[in-house]
């Protein structure tokens, strides 16, 4: 069975990313060099290393210089390095047929390459941070050789040919086409991974050094400061890139950023400053709001005699006015009525997020007294002789912000006290690991598109799983969901956010947002469900 | 005098290794380390990662082989940026930071000194109300409010200077402005007060009495009298000013080193925060031995070494 | 010459004749002469005031620095209101949200927007029973640029494009924060901890930092040198990774946490000051007199030394006012201190800074608040340096 790959995933709520990629025919011209500022938002990102990279600003960069089998570009995923693909009737064997196309340095790029890049990514010895990520990919063997159990040698990855690779998987994974268009799955060309001029990772950044496939190329870098991108001219779609010269900045103080593109200085910025948001959403059409597939929410120590009881639990989850809470950021993030946000469609191509509704969370304030009832009949009328406890997040203003309104609530809408408390970062981390916490704030975003990758975290024993919920029904949906896959794949994922409603371990409050910026000059520019900006079909327009 | 001054010196080495072990220690026993992230990595990674950078050492251990590092120059490599040793970070970033720093450091003195003697002389006299009412709102308004206001003000609606960087002579203008205010109110206060205090004296009194020049009492004796709380305060500010502000630098996104002393401690980016350390307690400790050697010079009745009485 | 010619005299008389002045102590004159200073008495009246506003202002508001009315979010101090209707006045908030608004700057009401054309930038809002369509694509729109206006409100009637009038907001008097609450009330309670940190700090300086200081000077040699470099360790050890390490091991009580942590280390620069000071002044004659006298120690060091030294030291102390306040931020930033929503005014200034563009008054209050407290501390130093220097000392 050959299946010729549009595997199109295009979502109604999509419309601004529809209008940003528009117009693709018309001509720039050719005589002046197109070039591109844009600021990535941060300070820098640890590295450009596609193997070693577990951050979104590194992920900005590689998904502009390298190309995998596929590319995923506002949730289509279409032909990158592999023009087509073949799948075994089981489901657990792609043939990937890639098409002939070279390194940044002229040298062919093989099947063999991307067997490297991919065994190099689960290798202990590289030590990626994203390693677990192969877990979910089901690939044969490449989880426990992450774990150091097993020889790389036993993972399902093969080149049959120059031009034929081949994966083999344990169980199938229908997202795992749009999984592999993530930057942890790229291909690198190992004589200059290897090269001796410098430490481990240091070729990402050492131009000189520096090989990729992709639709641009590193020609400089300064730590701290910025680089600069400049267009391969033996990427395989070299004639579809727009733009020549990418001048990134790395600007990590949104105001700056924003008065400098305000100044003309840059023509993309991947950080707003929330202040402005509210205003520019109505009056700027250069702004832009796309979903981001993560939820903000909040754990409670299953562990604690107070919060044992669900209706407490519940009662608390439904005080809360999320609507309120998301307009005074006013920059279009969701209220969050159940754990997967907007944006993963189920095997009928419906919504998760619409389908699975919202459990009887109001969005807005109109389940304060059902709020009530639950928290009189679990024993305390009108929030009588509730113990005080800590609301606990980690610095940040919006956190504090957010925290403050859902003190607020519960204090009007059923009567209970609790006190805020921040603490740095990693000491957070540190305490909510620990358990050492009453109810403390936590967010996940996911790397693939499938709601697995969220839903996971919740099951027992899982690293992530800070509230420490373990219901035997929840965890056996969700091994049935990691082993099937189609309907009985989705029926397993809507059956575990029942549980996990129903229990409410969490309090679910919104889902993310990613905003920015984009100059009108600027079009054709592309961004991937996950996050990740693609300029690979961007041009400038000159007035 | 000289023999002080070598026990200084090697007092101050003293001092320099002492804070970078108290540090060392410190980092050490705070919770989070240099792979502490949102998601974990899982435990076999860890191992791995910790056995590459030599975390899983006894902490002795490792604490010989940075001291030992520490004497060879050798900072190690960098947790936060991969691929990237310390010592490239600190090369790459610390001329720039230094070269923001050392115009601030002229600015301060240039214009704070001579505004406050001014100020002084001009006692109650419009000049003087004027230069103090700045210099109040110069410590008030802390240096992330005047950093953003010039970006909002000479870079967004005048389009003077540039937003970001340090491409232009031009962009330097921001940067050198907000990270002096702050010293620069504080030196024209303190000369002015000091200066003040100097002029009461019987000696200047008698100077004037003399028939001495104005501008001979006033450059010869009150200055030279009233400068010492001057250089005792811009001692060790130009060991901070040198090495950078984390707000300035983040603000005007400056590739230099100033930001790395909060953000090397919330990654837990161990090498790196030894590292600015030591090159912040170096200074440090050398700009207070200079200023030592400048209250020497200046007055030569100080002495250093103990009274015998 | 005999006996006659000299009379008694009489003991009444003599005392009438030369007045005993009564013997004045240093701190008595000082108390005197400060009182005749008038800048001086105006910032103690300026530091009188700070207090009252912090302790005792806020006992006489019925709004608590937590309230928030969201709806009612970032509304400045001054506003820009139309009449729409007769007697009906709205204010147009910077993220569109509409306010009704009585004739003198009472905020009423909020008017749900039921309709918003994005394209053509037409919003209808609604307070029940009246529809009001505003307008705002002129200057954005290219069919209207170069609009004299660039709002206009419609209700049945004619286009409201000019403003009726500016008037003060009466229910928030220094503007409302991003969650809707009493900027006013919130620099009122912030007055509580920052003035505790001002206070703290001039303590932790004076007592501490003086002390230390003049004793490291007065001694020399190696006393000083290792006095000196304990000053030298302190001031270069990472204030982060010195206030993670006080939260770990003690975790956060609150101010006191706080104070500790900036107490202990916010005097170095004042020792270092003084000893500067006293190194020079110990070489001079008076001291050397003093000492041949076989002055205490003790009473060299507090009554010769450090009242000669008091100028750059009161100075120093008041110009790090300021610091001290926005250290305080900086450190209940990294998780030490009053928690959320209580904020200092540092914490207010450094809230403020990410909408400076858009809300700047939100900076402006508290940084006045500041300002105020330090020019006060300032005059009244000033006045205090000249009552307290010997050389000025008058019988």
């Amino acid at each position: 069975m050959r299946r010729f790959i549009v595997l199109a995933l295009v979502f109604a709520f999509l419309t601004p990313m529809a209008i940003l990629a528009s117009a693709g025919e018309e001509d720039t011209a050719p005589a002046e060099l197109a070039v591109m500022n844009w600021s990535l938002g941060t300070a820098g990102p640890k590295t450009m290393d596609p193997g070693l990279n577990g951050a979104s600003d590194g992920g900005d960069i590689i998904s502009n210089t390298f190309e995998g089998l596929f590319r995923e570009r506002s949730g289509e995923v279409i032909p990158g390095i592999a023009e087509s693909y073949d799948l075994s009737d089981d489901g657990l064997v792609y043939t990937f047929h890639l098409r002939e196309s070279k390194w940044s340095d002229g040298s062919p790029l093989t099947a063999h390459d991307f067997v490297y890049g991919w065994k190099r990514a689960i290798d202990p010895a590289t030590a990626s941070e994203y390693g677990w990520l192969w877990h979910y990919t089901n690939v044969v063997g490449s989880e426990e050789a992450n774990a150091g159990e097993a020889d790389l040698e036993d993972v399902g990855i093969r080149a049959v040919d120059d031009y034929t690779f081949e994966v083999i998987l344990k169980s199938p994974a229908d997202y795992f086409a749009s999984l592999s268009s993530f930057y942890h799955f790229m291909p690198v060309k190992q004589s200059s991974v290897e090269h001796a001029d410098g430490a481990e990772g240091a070729w990402a950044q050492k131009p000189d050094i520096f090989v990729s496939n992709g639709p641009f190329v590193l020609t400089s870098y300064t730590i701290g400061g910025g680089l600069t991108l400049e267009k391969n001219p033996y990427y395989w779609a070299a004639d579809e890139v727009g733009i020549d010269v990418i001048n990134v900045k790395f600007i990590d103080v949104a105001s700056t950023a924003y008065t400098a593109y305000q100044a003309g200085e840059l023509d993309f910025l991947s950080d707003v400053p929330p202040a402005e948001i509210p205003r520019l959403l109505a009056e700027n059409p250069e702004f832009y709001a796309l979903p981001l597939l993560g939820t903000y929410y909040y754990n409670f120590n299953m562990d604690l005699d107070l919060f044992a009881d669900s209706r407490v639990r519940r009662a608390l989850a439904y005080s809360i006015d999320r609507k309120a809470i998301t307009e005074v950021f006013g920059d279009g993030r969701v209220p969050a009525g159940g754990f997967i946000p907007p944006g993963m469609p189920d095997e009928q191509g419906r919504d998760f997020f619409e389908t699975a509704g919202t459990y009887g969370i109001s969005l807005d304030d109109s389940s304060y007294d059902l709020a009530k009832d639950l928290l009189a009949e679990a024993g305390y009328p009108n929030g009588a002789d509730f113990p005080e406890f800590v609301l606990m997040y980690n610095t940040s203003e919006g956190h504090q912000l957010i925290a403050e309104m859902v003190q607020e609530m519960w204090k009007t809408n059923l009567g209970i006290e609790c006190t805020l408390e921040n603490q740095e970062w990693a000491v957070f981390q540190d305490t909510r690991k620990e358990g050492d916490y009453e109810i403390a704030r936590g967010g996940w975003l996911t790397d693939f598109l499938d709601p697995m990758g969220l839903l996971a975290i919740f099951v027992d024993g899982n690293t992530y799983n800070d509230p420490n919920y373990n219901n035997p029904a929840y965890n056996s949906a969700m091994a049935t969901a990691s082993a099937t896959s189609g309907a009985d794949h989705f029926d397993a994922l809507y059956e575990a956010q029942d549980l996990l409603m129903n229990d409410m371990p969490i309090i679910p409050v919104y889902h993310y947002t990613d905003t920015f910026l984009s100059s009108p000059q600027l079009q054709g520019v592309d961004r991937s469900m996950l996050g990740s900006m693609d300029f690979s079909r961007a041009y400038m327009v000159r007035n | 005098m000289a023999s002080y001054f070598l026990r200084r010196f090697l007092y101050s080495i003293l001092t320099i290794f002492l804070i970078a072990t108290v540090t060392f220690f410190m980092m050490h026993s705070i919770p989070g380390g240099p792979f502490t992230r949102e998601r974990p990595v899982p435990d076999e990674i860890m191992r791995v990662l910790n056995e590459k950078y030599n975390l899983d050492a006894p902490l002795y251990e490792q604490y010989y082989d940075y001291m030992k590092g520490l004497i060879t120059f050798d900072f190690g490599p960098s947790f936060s940026k991969i691929g990237t040793s310390v010592n490239d970070l600190i090369s790459s970033g610390f001329p720039r930071t230094a070269k923001v720093g050392a115009l601030a450091c002229l600015l301060i003195v240039a214009v704070g000194i001579p505004i406050g003697i001014i100020s002084a002389l001009k006692q109650n006299r419009p000049i003087d109300y004027t230069v103090m009412f700045m210099a109040t709102l110069g410590v008030t308004i802390p240096s992330f409010v005047l950093a953003t206001i010039i970006i909002f003000f000479f870079a967004g609606k005048l389009g003077w200077i540039p937003s970001f960087g340090l491409e232009t002579w031009r962009s330097y203008l921001g940067p050198v402005l907000a990270l002096s205010g702050y010293s620069l109110s504080f030196v024209a206060r303190l000369t002015r007060s000091s200066m003040l205090e100097v002029l009461r004296q019987d000696y200047v009194r008698t100077a004037r009495a003399n028939g001495l020049k104005e501008l001979s009492v006033i450059g010869k004796h009150a200055v030279k009298n009233a400068i010492i709380p001057v250089i005792t305060y811009m001692g060790p500010t130009v060991a901070a000013i040198m090495t950078g502000s984390f707000v300035i630098e983040r603000i005007f996104a400056i590739p230099g080193i100033g930001r790395y002393f909060v953000e090397s401690v919330s990654n837990r980016d161990y090498t790196t925060i030894m590292a600015i350390t030591v090159l912040y307690a170096s200074f440090y400790v050398i700009m207070v031995l200079l200023v030592d050697v400048a209250y020497a010079l200046v007055d030569p009745r100080i002495r250093f070494e103990k009274e015998t009485h | 010459m005999d006996a006659s010619q000299f009379t008694f005299v009489d003991h009444s008389t003599l005392d009438e004749a030369e007045p005993a002045r009564q013997s004045l102590t240093y701190w008595q004159d000082a108390w005197r002469r400060l009182k005749k200073h008038k800048p001086a008495m105006a910032g103690l009246v300026g530091v009188i005031i700070v207090i009252l506003f912090g302790f005792v202002a806020p006992l006489f508001t019925s709004v608590s620095y937590s309230d928030q009315t969201i709806d009612y979010s970032n509304l400045p101090p001054r506003l820009t209101i139309y009449e729409i209707a007769d007697d009906y006045y709205v204010f147009l908030t910077k993220d569109y949200k509409l306010l009704r608004v009585s004739g003198r700057g009472h905020i009423l009401g909020r008017l749900d927007r039921i309709e918003q054309d994005a394209v053509n930038k037409l919003y209808t809002y609604s307070d029940g029973n009246l529809d009001v369509v505003l307008d705002f694509g002129y200057n954005l729109l290219p069919g209207k640029m170069d609009s004299p206006f660039d709002y206009s409100f419609t209700v049945d009637g004619p286009e409201v494009t000019s403003p009726a009038k500016k008037v003060f907001n009466k229910t928030y008097p220094a503007g409302s924060d991003s969650l809707g609450r009493n900027l006013l009330v919130r620099v009122m309670y912030g007055a509580r901890i920052s003035l505790t940190v001002a206070f703290v700090a001039s303590i932790v300086n004076l007592l501490i930092g003086v002390a230390y200081g003049s004793l490291a000077a007065y001694e020399g040699g190696r006393t000083d040198i290792i006095m000196m470099r304990i000053v030298d360790i302190l001031n270069s050890i990472p204030l982060v990774l010195y206030v993670i390490l006080i939260m770990v091991l003690v975790g956060n009580r609150g101010l006191w946490t706080m104070i500790i942590a900036l107490g202990s280390v916010y005097w170095v620069v004042m020792a270092r000051l003084v000893r500067g000071q006293v190194l020079s002044l110990k070489e001079q004659e008076f001291i050397l007199a003093a000492r041949a006298l076989g002055v205490h120690r003790r009473n060299i060091i507090f009554r010769h030394l450090v009242p000669n030294a008091i100028g750059p030291i009161i100075v120093s102390m008041t110009m790090m006012i300021p610091a001290a306040v926005f250290t305080e931020s900086f450190i209940s930033f990294i998780g030490l201190g009053v928690s959320a929503p209580m904020a200092s005014w540092g914490t207010l200034a450094n809230n403020a800074l990410t909408g400076l563009l858009s809300y700047p008054y939100q900076l402006f209050f508290p940084s006045l608040a500041i300002a105020f407290t330090m020019l006060s501390f300032n005059m009244l130093g000033d006045g205090l340096r000249d009552a307290l220097d010997p050389r000025l000392r008058k019988g």
